[in-house]
C-alpha cells in the first residue's frame, strides 16, 4: 500500500501532475507514512530521475518545469509535516544570474534540482547586481551562494559579486559555486569560488560535498 | 573568380562553388569591441555602425557578412514592439525586462504590432532606408535583413520559465501568443525589406525552439515557423538555432528555410546526412572554445575537420557555430577563411 502511494507520487511528478503530486502526498500522510520517507522516496527520487532524463536528451525544458511544479505542489503540502517532524532542509541556497546577465534557463533548472534535492532556494532572477546577493544573503543566511553567467562580458560580474561578499564580511559563512556555458573550473579557481558544476545533477552534489 | 556573395548563394542552392564561402553572423555584442567602441554609440552614431561594418569588407574582402550592415539594437527590436522594458547598461546590448511574466495577460490582450510605430522598429526601418542609400552610392547595398523567431520574441514578453511551462500545460493560450507574434514578425521582415533597393534574403533567430521536445515542437512551433519562411519563398532564408537539438534535427527542414546555422555541439556530418539533402548548413567551428579563445592554428584544424566533414558535394558554408562571439580576434576568422581557400585548392587539385 505504502509502496503503491510513493510509486504513484514518484510517477506524478515525472508526468508533471500537479494535482495527482499532491493527492498522492495527502494520501501518504494519511497512511502514516513519515513525511521524510515521503520527501525522500517519492519526491527526491522523482526529481533525480528527471535530472537524469534531461540530461539523457529524453526530457526537454518544459517536461523539467512541469515536473518540478508537481514536485513543488506536493512540498508544499508536504513542508508543515516536515517542519513538525523537525526534518531538516538539506541546505539554504541562493542563486541568481549576475548582472548584466538575461540567461536563466540553465539557472532555473539548477534552482529546481536543489529544490528536488531537498535544499530550500531563494532564487534572485537575473541581472542580479552584487548589492542584491549581499541583502539576500543577509536576509536568507544560506549555506550556499549559486552564481551564474552564459556570457563571457558577465564573467567578470561573478569575481565582483564575490569580492563584494568578502567585502561585506560575509565570504567565510557561506560556500560560493559558479556555473554557466562559458564558466570553467579554471575559472571557478581563479576568481576564488569554492566550486564548480557543469550540469544541474553536478551542481547537487557539488553543493551536497561542500556542506556536508 | 566568383565574388564571396555568389559563392554564398551557390552553397544555399546546394551547389559546390569553386571554393568553399565562409560566412559569419556578426552583431552588435561583437562588433563594437572588435571596432573598439561603446556598444550604445555603436547603436547611436549612424556614421560609426557604417564606419564599422564597411570596415569589415575592407578587412575580411573573402568572407560573407551575414546579414551584413544590420541595424539591430541588441535583441530589443521586436520585444519594445509590444511595450517591453529596455535597459541600457555601459557598453552592453540593452537588457529586457517583461511587464508582467502572466501569459494570460499577454493571451488577452496581445495585438499585432505596426513596424512602422511600434516600440524601436520605425527607427530601424528609417535607418534602412538612408543606410541603403548611402551605401548604394557606392555600389553596394544591404541585401538581408533579420528578425527574431516567434519563440524568442515571446519569451521576451513573459520570461521563459511561464512560456516554456505553459506549452505544456497552456498550450491554446501560447498559440494564440505566437500567432500575434508570428504576424508581426512577418509584417517587420516586410517592412525592413521594403526599405531596400535590391533585397536578396532574410534570417531568422530562434535558440529557443531547441529547447522542446519533437512532439511540442511539431504541434505548436513548427506551424510558425514554416509560416514565415512561406512568406519569403524565393529568398535566401536563413535559420539560425544555437542550442543543440540533435532530437529535433530529423523534423527542423519541414520549416521550410534555406540554410541552418546550428551549435558546434552537434556533428556536422550527422546534421548534413539528416538534412544535407534540402538545406545548406553554416558552422560548425566552437565559437567560443576556438573562436575566442583558441588560437589561429586551433581554429584552422578544426575548420579543415569541418571541411572534411561536409564541404563535398556543396550545400556547405563554413562559420562559427552560433554568432561570432565577443572577444574573437581577427586572426581567427583569418584561419577560417585560409583553411577554406586551401581546402578548396586540395579539392579541385585532387579532382
Ligand atoms: C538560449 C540562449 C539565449 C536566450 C536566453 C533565454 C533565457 N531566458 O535564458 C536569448 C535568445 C534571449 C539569448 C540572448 C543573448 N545571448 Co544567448 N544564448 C543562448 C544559448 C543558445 C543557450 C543557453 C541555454 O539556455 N542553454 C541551456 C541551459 C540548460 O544550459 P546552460 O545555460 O549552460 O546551463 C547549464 C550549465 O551551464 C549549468 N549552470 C548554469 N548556471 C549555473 C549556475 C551554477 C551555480 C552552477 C553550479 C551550474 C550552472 O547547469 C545548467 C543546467 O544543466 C547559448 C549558446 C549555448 N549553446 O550555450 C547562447 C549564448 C550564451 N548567447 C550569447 C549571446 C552573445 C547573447 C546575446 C548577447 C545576443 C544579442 N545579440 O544580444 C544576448 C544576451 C542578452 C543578455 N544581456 O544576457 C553567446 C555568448 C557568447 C559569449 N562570448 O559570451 C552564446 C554562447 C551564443 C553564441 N554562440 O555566441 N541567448
Amino acid at each position: 500500500m505504502s509502496e503503491q502511494i510513493l510509486e504513484e507520487l514518484y510517477a506524478a511528478i515525472l508526468d508533471g501532475d500537479a494535482t495527482t503530486a499532491e493527492q498522492q502526498v495527502q494520501a501518504a500522510l494519511d497512511a502514516g507514512i513519515e513525511p521524510e520517507v515521503i520527501l525522500n522516496q517519492g519526491m527526491i527520487a522523482a526529481m533525480g530521475e528527471v535530472g537524469r532524463l534531461f540530461e539523457e536528451g529524453e526530457y526537454f525544458v518544459p517536461e523539467m518545469l512541469i515536473a518540478a511544479r508537481a514536485m513543488k505542489a506536493g512540498l508544499a503540502l508536504l513542508r508543515p509535516h516536515l517542519v513538525e517532524a523537525d526534518v531538516q532542509p538539506v541546505g539554504k541556497v541562493i542563486i541568481g544570474t549576475v548582472k548584466g546577465d538575461l540567461h536563466d534557463i540553465g539557472k532555473n533548472l539548477v534552482a529546481l534540482m536543489m529544490e528536488g534535492a531537498g535544499f530550500v532556494v531563494e532564487d534572485l532572477g537575473v541581472d542580479v547586481p552584487s548589492e542584491k546577493f549581499i541583502e539576500a544573503a543577509k536576509t536568507h543566511q544560506p549555506d550556499i551562494v549559486g552564481l551564474s553567467a552564459l556570457l563571457t562580458t558577465t564573467m567578470p560580474a561573478m569575481q565582483a559579486t564575490i569580492a563584494a561578499l568578502d567585502a561585506a564580511g560575509m565570504r567565510d559563512s557561506l560556500k560560493i559555486i559558479v556555473g554557466g556555458a562559458p564558466v570553467t573550473d579554471a575559472f571557478a579557481h581563479q576568481i576564488g569560488a569554492d566550486g564548480y558544476a557543469p550540469d544541474a545533477n553536478q551542481a547537487v552534489s557539488l553543493a551536497k560535498s561542500l556542506i556536508s | 573568380m566568383t565574388t564571396p556573395w555568389e559563392r554564398f548563394k551557390q552553397a544555399v542552392r546546394l551547389e559546390e562553388p569553386e571554393q568553399v564561402p565562409v560566412g559569419l553572423i556578426v552583431d552588435s555584442p561583437w562588433l563594437p569591441g572588435y571596432a573598439g567602441i561603446d556598444t550604445r554609440d555603436y547603436y547611436l552614431f549612424a556614421d560609426k555602425w557604417l564606419d564599422i561594418n564597411r570596415g569589415l569588407l575592407e578587412r575580411f574582402p573573402d568572407a560573407t557578412w551575414v546579414p551584413g550592415f544590420w541595424i539591430e539594437y541588441g535583441m530589443a527590436a521586436e520585444p519594445s514592439a509590444f511595450g517591453t522594458r529596455m535597459l541600457f547598461y555601459p557598453d552592453q546590448p540593452p537588457a529586457i525586462e517583461p511587464i508582467t511574466t502572466d501569459l494570460a495577460f499577454w493571451a488577452e490582450r496581445i495585438q499585432p504590432a505596426h513596424p512602422h510605430e511600434a516600440g524601436l522598429m520605425p527607427l530601424v526601418l528609417r535607418r534602412y532606408q538612408a543606410m541603403d542609400e548611402r551605401l548604394r552610392a557606392d555600389g553596394l547595398g544591404i541585401r538581408m535583413v533579420c528578425a527574431r523567431g516567434p519563440m524568442a520574441v515571446a519569451s521576451w514578453l513573459s520570461g521563459i520559465t511561464p512560456l516554456m511551462t505553459d506549452l505544456a500545460m497552456e498550450p491554446e493560450r501560447v498559440t494564440k501568443i505566437l500567432e500575434v507574434v508570428t504576424t508581426t514578425i512577418i509584417d517587420w521582415l516586410r517592412a525592413q525589406l521594403d526599405m531596400l533597393h535590391a533585397p536578396e534574403g532574410i534570417m531568422l533567430l530562434d535558440d529557443i525552439v531547441g529547447m522542446v521536445s519533437p512532439r511540442h515542437y511539431e504541434e505548436l512551433v513548427q506551424p510558425h515557423l514554416r509560416r514565415i519562411f512561406d512568406a519569403f519563398d524565393g529568398l535566401v532564408r536563413v535559420y539560425h538555432n544555437d542550442t543543440p537539438c540533435p532530437k529535433l534535427v530529423p523534423h527542423l527542414a519541414e520549416a521550410n528555410f534555406d540554410v541552418f546555422n546550428f551549435s558546434h555541439k552537434m556533428d556536422i556530418a550527422e546534421v548534413k546526412a539528416t538534412m544535407g539533402h534540402r538545406v545548406a548548413l553554416m558552422g560548425n567551428v566552437a565559437p567560443l572554445d576556438l573562436g575566442v579563445n583558441g588560437t589561429p592554428e586551433a581554429v584552422h584544424q578544426a575548420a579543415t575537420e569541418c571541411l572534411d566533414k561536409a564541404a563535398a558535394g556543396g550545400g556547405l558554408i563554413l562559420s562559427f557555430g552560433g554568432g561570432v562571439s565577443p572577444g574573437t580576434p581577427a586572426e581567427n576568422i583569418d584561419a577560417l577563411l585560409v583553411a577554406a581557400h586551401e581546402w578548396s585548392q586540395q579539392h579541385r587539385a585532387s579532382q
